[in-house]
């Protein structure tokens, strides 16, 4: 996929590029049109000079020719034949010369064409010719044909004097027509001349001058006629369509003094054959230069947009966490100094966090050590517990052996007072012995010093074991002891000593608080476990006790405790025997009606449960 | 004849409390404080009973009762072994060791003389 940097990059390139291009080609063809057209333009203007300036001379010659004899024409006298018959000798161009004397009449015509005559007094009093030559002008009449192809244009000039007469000659123009057929333009290019009138007096195609085409309807010949004008002067090119409709360069001279113009035309496909072809190569190198920009362009958008992206991709990278990844941007820019900054950013980070690990691995170690050293002082605290309970249970053994011995007067008579305060003294220490060998049993469990030895046992023996240790207590109260225990029980496997201890706390507390109806032990089966409950008809337990009663000293009345001789610790350590066979323990009760308790123990214990 | 029981016990209050309990009852009493002293006595007696206490220091009581055991003459003796506190496999140990009676601590005094005339009326 191209990104979007990329797309703007090269269109921005191709634009600039292009438009450059395209510009300096337009400009530069715009240019050398004006300039190839100016530069044609010159040439066929200078030609068009050149022949303008040739028929000039051409008719200058004659009018001089005509002024030379002119004078000699006096008043009313005819002049001498013999130089009218020299005129005619001398310029072939004349084909005719009258006399008209200042009354109008012919007096002399020689004519290579037909039979000179002398004084026919023919009327030429209203001819144009006589009468723009009286005016002391000479007089160029139209263009006329003869023999139907010949053209023929009348000169007329008077004499100097007021009562001279008028010399008319008629010049043939052949001589135009070969001017205007030398005249070439290029291949296809010609010259033409038209007159005052418009019409055309002179044509490479003479069928069209026959046809006597007016061509005053040109609009170069209409803008010509309009302003004609001077020789010599810079003329701006025109290009126009002929008389066949073709596009054509054209331009024009004037010829004075018979107000015409000759026209030089050449036909834009051929005038301008360099000039296309010029164009044309001007065009297809634009078009290569664009090909090779848009080329171009798009190497150098792809060379900037490619560092730019192995930044982006390289900063998604560090950015997902690859902080061994490096920039590799080799531009020499800022390109490449802004991917070094990512690098030297990318190193900090990845040595901060380096750095964090080991001071999380650092507090982590210490954490470990510290909670290490927490559970060695645990354990210590339990040894010394567990120590401590040896070493005072020595003494207190001491105590109360003598203190039985007392009673059982084996040192002689004791008084009955004595005797009384002595039986509570052995009470006391008896008491004082159990709470120190719960202590000791907590604690050994809490320094992971009580192991279970797991044998194989019949529960229908271990209960009868505690009902046999139990009888004297529950028949001392009056309570009736029922146990239910199915005869078909299999063999269990666990610690039975300490099972016992469970059993022989919950039916020893279902005694001592029970002081009327009975107390039950029933045993069941259920998913590989046994379920026990001990049940009494007691004052049960609230729900706060009930929640409370399996933690370590929890007393449900300190006083009533006391009383009873219980140490607080019992259940926390039947709790304690359950968990370590994988068992749980329970209680439920309803005050005022008794409680049950509840465990579960797993039929076959094959391994000690951790304890937290 | 007076009958004769050796007690095997270091600490002095306890020897002193069998004392006087099976003297009352007019028991010859011999008294050892060590494991090796009761090995001793109880080759040189020859005892009627033997009370063996379990944490003894040097020879413990389970080594005594053996060694005593290991003596053809002083197969038969009934040996009683006393300990404190019971701890799990505590009894299991004195069995094998070939004691006749166990006894954990505290005894009282009067359950104990009830255990010795078992085996010495």
């Amino acid at each position: 996929m191209k990104g979007k940097l990329f797309r703007k990059y090269a269109v921005l390139f191709v634009t600039l590029v292009t438009g450059a291009l395209l510009a300096n080609g337009l400009i530069e063809i715009y240019f050398s049109y004006q300039e190839n057209k100016t530069a044609l333009a010159r040439i066929q203007r200078e030609k068009a000079l050149a022949a303008a300036l040739k028929i000039e001379q051409f008719v200058s010659k004659i009018e001089l020719q005509i002024s030379w004899i002119a004078p000699r024409g006096a008043s009313g006298v005819s002049p001498e034949k013999v130089e009218y018959v020299r005129l005619l000798r001398k310029d072939p161009a004349i084909t005719e010369v009258r006399f008209i004397d200042s009354a109008g009449r012919e007096q002399l015509l020689v004519s290579r064409l037909g039979m000179d005559r002398e004084k026919s007094g023919a009327d030429f009093s209203q001819n144009p010719a006589f009468l723009e030559a009286k005016r002391g002008k000479t007089y160029f009449s139209p263009v006329y044909f003869r023999k139907g192809s010949e053209p023929y244009m009348t000169i007329a000039m008077a004499g100097p004097r007021k009562r001279s007469g008028v010399t008319v000659a008629d010049v043939n123009l052949k001589f135009v027509w070969e001017v205007v057929n030398q005249i070439r333009v290029g291949k296809a290019g010609g010259a033409y001349v038209v007159g005052s009138e418009g019409n055309l007096i002179a044509h490479t195609n003479i069928s069209l001058v026959l046809k006597k085409t007016d061509l005053s309807s040109l609009p170069q010949v209409a803008a010509a006629r309009e302003s004609p004008l001077n020789p010599g002067q810079e003329e701006k090119v025109s290009v126009a369509r002929d008389l066949q409709g073709r596009q054509v360069l054209t331009t024009y001279a004037p010829i004075s003094p018979m107000g015409w113009f000759i026209f030089l035309e050449q036909p834009l496909a051929e005038a301008f054959v360099t000039l296309y072809a010029s164009i044309f190569r001007t065009a297809l190198f634009v078009l290569a230069g664009i090909v090779l920009s848009i080329l171009a362009s798009l190497i150098l958008a792809r060379r900037m947009v490619t560092p730019i992206r192995a930044l982006r991709d390289g900063a998604a990278r560090i950015g997902a966490g690859d902080f061994g990844h490096r920039m590799n941007v080799h531009t020499g820019d800022e390109l490449e100094s802004l991917g070094e900054e990512f690098n030297q950013m990318t190193t900090r980070l990845q040595e901060s966090y380096a750095h964090l690990e080991e001071k999380v691995k650092a507090r982590t170690h210490d954490l470990n050590e510290a909670f290490q050293q927490l559970e060695i002082a645990n354990k210590h605290k339990s040894e010394f517990l567990a120590n401590m309970s040896h070493e005072l249970r020595t003494p207190l053994n001491a105590i109360l052996g003598y203190t039985e011995l007392i009673v059982d007067k084996i040192y002689g008579d004791v008084p009955d007072k004595i005797q009384e305060v002595l039986e509570r003294v052995g009470e006391n220490g008896r008491h004082l012995l159990s709470l120190i060998n719960d202590v000791l049993d907590l604690s050994k469990i809490e320094a992971g010093r009580l192991t279970l030895s797991l044998n194989d046992y019949s529960m229908q023996d271990l209960v009868q074991t505690v009902i046999t240790s139990v009888e004297s207590l529950g028949a001392e109260k009056n309570l009736a002891l029922r146990t239910e225990v199915p005869s078909d029980l299999v063999t269990g496997k666990g610690d039975e000593q300490r099972i016992a201890q469970v059993f022989l706390n919950l039916v020893g507390n279902a005694i001592k608080f029970t002081d009327e109806g009975e107390v039950s032990i029933e045993v069941a089966t259920s998913n590989s476990s046994f379920l026990v409950s001990v049940s009494d008809t007691g004052p049960g337990l609230s729900e706060d006790d009930q929640q409370g009663i399996f933690e370590e000293f929890h007393q449900v009345d300190g006083s009533s405790t006391r009383e009873k001789g219980g140490t607080g610790l019992g259940l926390s350590i039947a709790k304690r025997i359950v968990e370590m066979h994988g068992g749980s323990i329970w209680v439920e009760s309803t005050p005022g009606k008794g409680s049950t308790f509840w465990f579960t123990l797993p039929i076959r214990v094959e391994q000690q449960e951790e304890q937290k | 004849m007076s009958r004769k029981i050796l007690v095997v016990e270091d600490q002095e209050d306890n020897r002193r409390i069998l004392r006087d309990l099976l003297m009352s009852a007019d028991y010859e009493v011999i008294e050892a404080v060590t494991g090796d002293a009761g090995v001793t006595a109880a080759e040189t007696h020859r005892p009627d009973l033997i009370l063996m206490d379990i944490q003894l220091p040097g020879l413990d009581g389970y080594e005594a009762t053996r060694r005593i055991r290991a003596n053809p003459d002083l197969q038969q003796t009934p040996i009683i072994v006393v300990t404190s506190y019971a701890l799990s496999g505590d009894d299991v140990k004195a069995f094998e060791a070939g004691c006749d009676a166990y006894m954990a601590k505290p005894f009282s005094p009067r359950k104990l003389l009830a255990k010795v005339r078992e085996y010495v009326p």
